[in-house]
């Protein structure tokens, strides 16, 4: 049932070629964005492997702060010194360098406490290990 | 998909292109992310969208292709959690998409110390009218329920017997649905929903203004109103005690911050953020001798 869950959802894949690598921000780019470097952004993810590197990568050419962690280390303690938090975890499909898993979901050991109040984006289901009896979870 | 939403407007302008060669619900399809050549893609995860926004905790701002129907939300905001619930990271995002995620962040922001209001206990009244259109989308053959769980005989099971015993007729429905969709309410913890017949006699929705207006005429006019106590214990949430006191100061008290919410449970809350929000404004304000 879980598993079946999963495939609720993709980003219209396949229809276009991929984009380009990052290119340098433009002028228009950097003076829009230049009030918002100094946000604090904290990346709690699977240690390791491809995604931690990409968004570490990616958050550091836009923030001057960017934290990495375990998101099984998430709490408001470790979120404290940050003003967004992101929370990701990998697949289970084997696509992407991350150990493949049959008939288990790979579900972070994670629940952030009612008084977790820090802005978190969560990526895929991990909305619903934050915070799995609220409206962000399993449709 | 509502490209007016703050994070298609900025900081960083955002170039979506919408695919009208792959359209989804009547809308072009924006291309999120690219999996690793030759590899298959992800799955990502969708929320309920079905009164979604029935608390103002709550936004919901982009569906996705996905296998649950239109009203799943890909994009959506509660309170201080946001979901993004594409799995692609920035290395396989599209360059929109990158953008729209570095305004998501700096659009969260505003929210930090902001509660969920609600926790999810019941599915949302506009269910039916999904259950509704799936069973007219099938051949009237398909509509027959042939195996307890078939997909017909989920559907069939979300509406009362007596509409379905001579047979599935979507047109019938429609009309019941439409008839007493304001007086629809939980029958418990599944997704099953029943008409509060006490409001459907009373011709009075439970979830607009109407009802709060109609309760606090009611308690004045008899304050042991029998009919006003059992609704105000059925529909005012935890404050529902059906006393007529109890019940005018909570309404009257409450009233700029009461919102009715489906998914919640069938009652009215208080959205305590907003209410805290002006709390502090109001003694800001004190404060400053304004």
């Amino acid at each position: 049932m879980r598993h079946s869950l999963l495939k609720a959802i993709c980003g219209a894949a396949l229809l276009l070629p991929a984009p380009p690598a990052q290119q340098q921000h433009s002028n228009d780019d950097d003076a829009a964005w230049r009030s918002h470097r100094g946000t604090r952004v904290l990346y709690a993810g699977f240690p390791g492997g491809s995604r931690e590197k990409a968004f570490q990568q990616f958050l550091s050419q836009w923030f001057d702060k960017v934290g990495v962690i375990n998101l099984e280390k998430l709490s408001t303690t470790t979120a404290a010194d940050y003003d967004v938090v992101i929370a990701d975890w990998c697949s289970q499909y084997g696509n992407d360098g991350y150990p493949k898993r049959e008939g288990t979901l790979s579900m972070p050991k994670l629940h952030i406490e009612h008084e977790f109040t820090r802005p978190v984006i969560a990526m895929d289901y991990v909305s619903s290990n934050l915070r799995s009896e609220y409206k962000l979870d399993w449709l | 998909m509502r490209l007016d939403h703050p994070i298609f407007k900025g900081p960083l302008s955002v170039d979506v292109v919408l695919d009208a060669d792959h359209p989804y619900m009547g809308q072009g399809t924006w291309l999120v992310y690219s999996p690793e050549s030759g590899k298959g893609s992800d799955w990502g995860m969708v929320s309920d969208g079905h009164e979604l926004e029935d608390s103002p905790d709550c936004e919901r701002i982009s569906g996705g292709i996905n296998s649950k129907g239109p009203c799943a939300v890909a994009i959506g905001r509660q309170a201080s959690l946001l979901q993004w619930g594409f799995y692609g990271a920035p290395d396989h995002m599209t360059e929109s998409a990158k953008r729209a995620f570095l305004n998501a962040i700096v659009y969260m922001k505003q929210f930090d110390g902001q509660v969920p209001l609600v926790k999810k206990t019941s599915a949302g009244r506009t269910w039916l009218d999904q259950y509704i259109e799936t069973l007219e989308g099938m051949k009237p053959e398909e509509r027959v329920p042939k195996e307890k769980n078939d997909l017909a005989s989920y559907l069939v099971a979300k509406f009362p017997a007596e509409l379905t015993k001579d047979g599935v007729d979507p047109a019938r429905l429609r009309k019941w649905y439409q008839d007493n969709e304001e007086f629809l309410t939980t029958a418990g913890l599944d997704r099953t929903m029943i008409v509060d017949q006490d409001l459907a006699a009373l011709k009075l929705s439970n979830r607009k203004s109407e009802f709060l207006d109609w309760l606090l005429r009611a308690f004045v006019e008899d304050p042991q109103d029998a009919m006003a106590r059992k609704l105000a214990g059925r529909y005012l949430g935890d404050h529902g005690i059906p006393d007529a006191k109890a019940a005018t100061a909570y309404i009257t008290e409450n009233r700029p911050f009461l919102f009715f919410t489906d998914t919640g449970g069938y009652h009215w809350m208080v959205d305590v953020n907003a209410q805290r929000t002006a709390r502090v404004k109001d003694a800001t304000a004190k404060k400053d001798g304004k």
